[in-house]
């Protein structure tokens, strides 16, 4: 919403001068103020000079060398405007050194053609006050005396503009007047609308309703649940055209263009009021009625924009007798319009249900300066004020007279009412609120007292307010609390700490997943925040579950369902990275997904997923490519420092991964995640590299698992014996295997059980690996003797030897 | 006496020209060791199994009994010099070779250090909504967990939007093909929270939320909220301003002001947007205020009596304050991101930039 600072102080003389002060007053308020600009700022600096005399300019054809007196001296100016008028006449003089910003010029000494100009003359365009303008500004020689400014000669060619953004609970702030009611409660200065009254307006009426007693129109509201009251007024006798400057540029200001007298008459009530008001071409609408109702079967309307649309049964329309002349409270037909040689015309002033409104402007992606402020629900009460007020502008501008008046309906509703209670207010508030003052500021706001009953004993004071009919939003005593505490400003209230009693911890989960997150960042990945929106497509490409959550409007088609994997994502921003020449990459992401649920909303587990690409790190060496020990490694990372559990590694295919390099992550009889190569497919489909590493992990079961015992184990009391084995073997054993068998034959005595090195190649056989592991013996309760642990380990490499062939590597 | 020699020949058969030729060539010997391994091979030829020392030993048996005790202490005296004087080169020799390794050149300590693991990053997101939930904690909050498909009853209307107004124009949803919605924003938790605990309560709920806006380099259709909320007896806005300087002075820093304008969201009344003093000029007007010297972090109020009611709550009873804010706004505030857009390319160059 755009609001004129002159406009205001047109309305309430007494508003302060200083677009300053407003500006912060509407802020704090509540109507924001997003900015303040200036209209017609050259204005301020250009003087209106009188023509003197005008010659040719010596070497260039088409321009002027025009002599203009500026109330103390002549200069001469060069000049190529086709309409500078003749000596005696008034324009306006931009002198040296003004800034023009509406074309970005500053006035500098220039010579053109040889000769200095001292200054230019100015056009609307040039001076900022319209779009378009044909030739310089022009006025009759008793416009001004020379050397006055322009912004001082006529008000209407300078202003201030605020832009405020309005809430969608003040359709009152979408006016003018209510912006001025607004301000003066907010300054405490006394509100009137002295200015907006016409003499004579109410007999006015009253003769037009008798004349209208034939009937001119006949009115029907027929969907009455939609339209409270519909009131209109018929003029004849206007003389349609251009309007004056001072309205043209007035709505000009206000981001509404300039049609016709008769249109903008419509435009200045819609800024004046915030009631919107329509107005027909009477001699363009057929037969004698009006009708209020919805649209009928098939029923179309050619709309003013320039759009033929066919109407919903949905829509609420104004008819004639032959169809649609207008979608109420949202456009008018071009059909019915007012144009420049409308000489009758039909005002419309109605009150259409808010709702009815919103449908019909969404139906048809239309919002308009009316649907807008019908959509938030308009005050009722002016609507014989806004028809007076209107008739009376288009008189004034159009020399038109009514000759018909008639409504339907009712504005005038009875006035819901609201008691206050002292004690609640400065409960709400926190701290004292006088009680008087509290009853100021709402009677400023337009609220009514109705009753005020003194505190009692154990009673508080309260009061009964009338809540004014363009304050919809007001309804209840919350609503009153609200007011008083905006209008008093929330700085003055002071701030306390509760004093909370913490609730009962619901919160182990967000202290779970973040545990993870950070143990995931203390494993060296990075953490990334992805999309959950994506594409049925993407998850297929990524062997995920089909999507249970997909989208009725989504914005396209690669985010138009819910992820059941955290995989895609992470494999387009690894594919996003290469492209920009980052191979290594190790990203994770810890998020929901969606799945079916048991109930009627999906489930939404917590899931993990890591993405390793590209090399490992290594001192002085170039590193290796990751493998798929990595993803083990971290796997065991992550889980142990999040949950201290040791995870076991089970080989197992899934599709998603390399066959040769997959498996799942088990805790006991739980599988709480899975890992492998990417399949080489899958990164050929997301153009990542094909070493890619996955690791997935099951939030929920990770979280779910139980904590452990905590009490410490007791420390070795006596030493340990090593001894190493190294064991040639096909490599189709797998080492984990021998592992398992060397724990078994070695028995309690054997505390650990580690492989130290692989090796291949000369002199071990072609498909064979040489394995070397390291025994831990040792006992609780003694030491033992080598002779011992000898013969321990020696009956563990025969038990090797006869399960798997395998001898002892020389 | 003839010349000492370091030799001993196997032939010689004089027990006290042996003794004598050892004590005489020891010292030399051991002098001669330039290495720990050479000193230990001389003191191995004079005392090891096949030494000379040993060797003169056996000779001894060949002695007149009479003269044994005598030479007996003569070669265990001999042999305690040849310890003692093991010893003492043994201490030079470590020694030399401290001096040695000591003065050596200095390493090149500008070669890439060795790290075991390198070090990860959270995402700007995480560690903002980390810090957040943290202060909020600590204040006395909870966290409360709240469904991202959530029914339109939780989203909207239990929170007072009323059906077809412009209200739910500020938050443009996505529907799902059940009916369902992304929510909005994360106050659906506090109708959760509402429906499922008695008061008193105070909870903060950070989540994922979804409005069906274009992505560009202001706005994702898919961001994160921090939602607090207390209900309790007697709550006051007075409470809310509190908890606001508080959570402003905790995050940005002691001394950071705040300003608080009416405002509208459905579900409080009074409502309020929060500024704070701007951090990057102080309050004297920069690009990032916009030259107000304030910026807007989140929005509040007390929580209307009408979400009360549909969730069960008597508002006479109960009174309590809400306040949510976007944690992509205060990260681009505080990192100086330019476009928001970079928050889910998960670039490996932009992540690695935070601490």
């Amino acid at each position: 919403m755009k609001a004129s600072h002159k406009w205001l102080r047109d309305l309430v003389p007494a508003l302060p001068d200083d677009p300053a002060i407003i500006a912060k007053a509407f802020t704090n308020g509540g109507l924001e103020v997003e900015g303040v600009h200036c209209f017609g700022a050259a204005s301020a600096h250009c003087i209106v000079v009188r023509v003197e005399g005008f010659a040719p300019h010596p070497t260039r054809s088409g321009l002027r060398l025009v002599t203009v007196f500026d109330g103390a001296g002549t200069r001469v100016i060069v000049c190529g405007a086709p309409n500078v008028p003749e000596p005696g006449g008034l324009v306006v003089l931009a002198p040296l050194g003004v800034e023009l910003p509406a074309v970005s010029l500053t006035i500098a000494p220039r010579a053109i053609g040889g000769v200095s100009s001292e200054g230019m003359l100015c056009s609307e365009k040039e001076l900022g006050l319209s779009d378009e303008s044909e030739g310089i500004l022009v006025f009759a020689p008793d416009f001004a005396v020379p050397g006055t400014v322009l912004a001082a000669a006529q008000p209407c060619f300078h202003d201030w503009i605020y832009e405020l953004s309005v809430t969608p609970n003040r359709p009152d702030a979408l006016g003018h007047v209510g912006l001025a009611r607004e301000l003066c409660a907010l300054l405490a200065i006394p509100f009137s609308l002295a200015i907006l009254s016409r003499p004579g307006s109410e007999s006015h009426v009253r003769e037009a309703h008798a004349a209208d007693a034939n009937g001119a129109i006949a009115l029907r509201i027929e969907a009455t649940e939609r339209c409270e009251a519909y009131a209109y007024a018929l003029l004849e006798g206007a003389v349609n055209g251009p309007s004056p400057r001072a309205l043209r540029l007035r709505l000009q200001a206000l981001g509404s263009r300039s049609i016709s007298k008769l249109v903008d008459a419509t435009n200045e009530a819609l800024l004046l009021f915030g009631h919107p008001v329509h107005a027909f071409d009477r001699d363009k609408l057929a037969g004698n009625s009006l009708t209020v109702r919805v649209a009928l079967p098939g029923e179309t309307l050619a709309g003013l924009d320039g759009v033929d649309r066919t109407l919903s049964a949905d829509d609420l329309v104004i008819a004639d007798s032959k169809g649609v002349a207008a979608l109420a409270g949202v456009i008018g037909g071009s059909l019915s319009s007012v144009d420049a040689g409308t000489s009758r015309v039909v005002l419309e002033v109605a009150v259409f249900d808010a709702r009815s409104v919103r449908r019909t402007g969404r139906r048809y992606a239309l919002h308009t300066d009316a649907s807008h402020r019908f959509e938030r629900g308009i005050d009722p009460s002016d609507t014989n004020e806004v028809r007076v007020w209107c008739m009376h502008r288009m008189g004034e501008l159009t020399g038109a007279k009514v000759v018909g008046v008639g409504s339907e309906g009712a504005w005038l509703l009875p006035r819901r009412s609201v008691t206050l209670r002292h004690e609640r207010l400065e409960l709400v508030t926190g701290g004292p609120v006088p009680w008087a003052e509290s009853q100021q500021i709402l009677e400023r706001l337009g609220f009514e007292c109705s009753a005020n009953i003194p505190p009692t004993g154990a009673e508080t004071a309260s009061a009964t307010y009338q809540i004014p009919a363009h304050r919809p939003d007001c309804s209840r005593e919350e609503d009153l609390i609200e007011e008083v505490m905006r209008v008093r400003g929330f700085d003055a209230i002071p701030a306390e700490l509760p004093a909370i009693r913490p609730a009962a911890e619901v919160d182990g989960r967000e202290r779970f997943f973040r545990r993870l997150r950070e143990a995931a960042v203390g494993a060296s990945l990075y953490e990334a925040c992805c999309y959950a929106l994506t594409s049925p497509e993407k998850l297929s490409a990524a062997k995920a579950p089909p999507a249970i959550v997909v989208l009725q409007n989504p914005l396209h088609s690669e985010r138009s369902v819910l992820r059941t994997s955290l995989l895609p994502a992470l494999l387009d921003n690894l594919a996003m990275a290469r492209r920009k020449g980052e191979r290594d990459a190790r990203l994770f992401t810890v998020g929901r997904v969606f799945l079916q649920g048991s109930g009627d909303l999906p489930a939404e587990p917590m899931c993990f997923c890591a993405v390793l690409s590209g090399g490992v790190s290594a001192w002085l060496t170039k590193g290796d490519n990751v493998t798929v020990w990595d993803a083990i490694g971290l796997a065991e990372s992550v889980i142990d420092r999040t949950t201290g559990h040791r995870v076991t590694v089970q080989a197992r295919v899934h599709d998603v991964f390399h066959p040769r390099a997959s498996g799942d992550l088990v805790i006991g009889e739980v599988v709480v995640g899975r890992f492998g190569q990417l399949h080489p497919l899958v990164a050929d489909a997301f153009d990542v590299g094909r070493e890619t590493l996955i690791l997935e992990l099951d939030g929920e079961a990770l979280c779910a698992l139980p904590a452990l015992h905590e009490a410490i184990l007791p420390l070795p009391r006596f030493p340990a014996n090593y001894r190493d084995v190294a064991l040639v073997v096909p490599s189709a054993v797998a080492a984990g295997t021998l592992v398992t068998a060397i724990r078994e034959a070695a028995g309690t005595l054997a505390k650990g059980v580690e492989l130290f090195d692989r090796y291949t190649g000369t002199p071990i056989p072609e498909g064979h690996a040489s394995l070397a592991f390291r025994v831990v013996y040792r006992a609780d309760e003694r030491s033992l003797t080598d002779a011992e642990v000898d013969e321990r380990h020696g009956s563990v490499l025969k038990v090797i030897h006869e399960r798997f062939g395998v001898a002892q590597r020389a | 006496m003839s010349d000492a020699t370091p030799e001993v020949a196997p032939g010689f058969t004089g027990f006290q020209g042996a003794i004598e030729a050892i004590a005489l060539g020891f010292p030399a010997r051991f002098e001669g060791a330039a290495s720990e391994a050479a000193l230990r091979e001389e003191k191995a030829k004079l005392l090891g199994k096949k030494g000379d020392l040993t060797f003169a030993l056996k000779a001894m048996g060949a002695l007149p009994p009479a003269e044994r005790k005598a030479a007996g202490e003569q070669v265990n005296g001999l042999k305690g010099a040849i310890e003692a004087a093991f010893e003492g080169r043994l201490r030079a020799i470590a020694g030399e070779a401290l001096a040695r390794e000591l003065s050596g050149p200095a390493y090149d300590l500008t070669l890439p250090p060795r790290v075991a693991s390198p070090r990860g990053h959270k995402h700007p997101i995480g560690i903002v909504r980390d810090e957040i939930v943290d202060i909020f904690r600590s204040l006395g909050f909870a966290v409360h967990d709240g469904p991202e498909v959530e029914r339109e009853d939780y989203n909207f209307t239990k929170l007072g939007f009323p059906p077809d107004h412009p209200a739910t124009d500020m938050q443009d949803s996505f529907w799902t093909t059940s009916g369902h919605l992304l929510r909005t924003h994360t106050s659906n938790v506090q109708v959760r929270a509402m429906l499922g605990k008695v008061p008193p309560f105070a909870f903060v709920a950070p989540g994922t939320v979804y409005r069906r806006d274009n992505e560009d380099a202001t706005h994702l259709p898919q961001f994160n909220q921090l939602e607090a909320f207390l209900v309790d007896r007697r709550v006051s806005f007075s409470h809310l301003r509190g908890v606001l300087a508080e959570f402003a002075e905790r995050l940005y820093g002691p001394g950071t002001t705040i300003r608080l304008r009416p405002s509208y969201f459905p579900f409080v009344e009074p409502g309020a947007e929060v500024d704070v003093r701007c951090v990057f000029c102080k309050g004297s007007g920069c690009s990032t205020c916009k030259g107000t010297g304030f910026i807007e972090i989140l929005g509040c109020g007390m929580i209307h009596p009408v979400v009360f009611e549909n969730c069960g709550i008597d508002p006479q009873a109960w009174t309590g304050f809400a306040l949510g804010m976007g944690l992509e706004r205060i990260a681009l505030l505080r990192y100086g991101i330019e476009d928001i857009r970079l928050l889910v390319e998960n670039d490996p160059r932009f992540l690695s930039q935070f601490r």
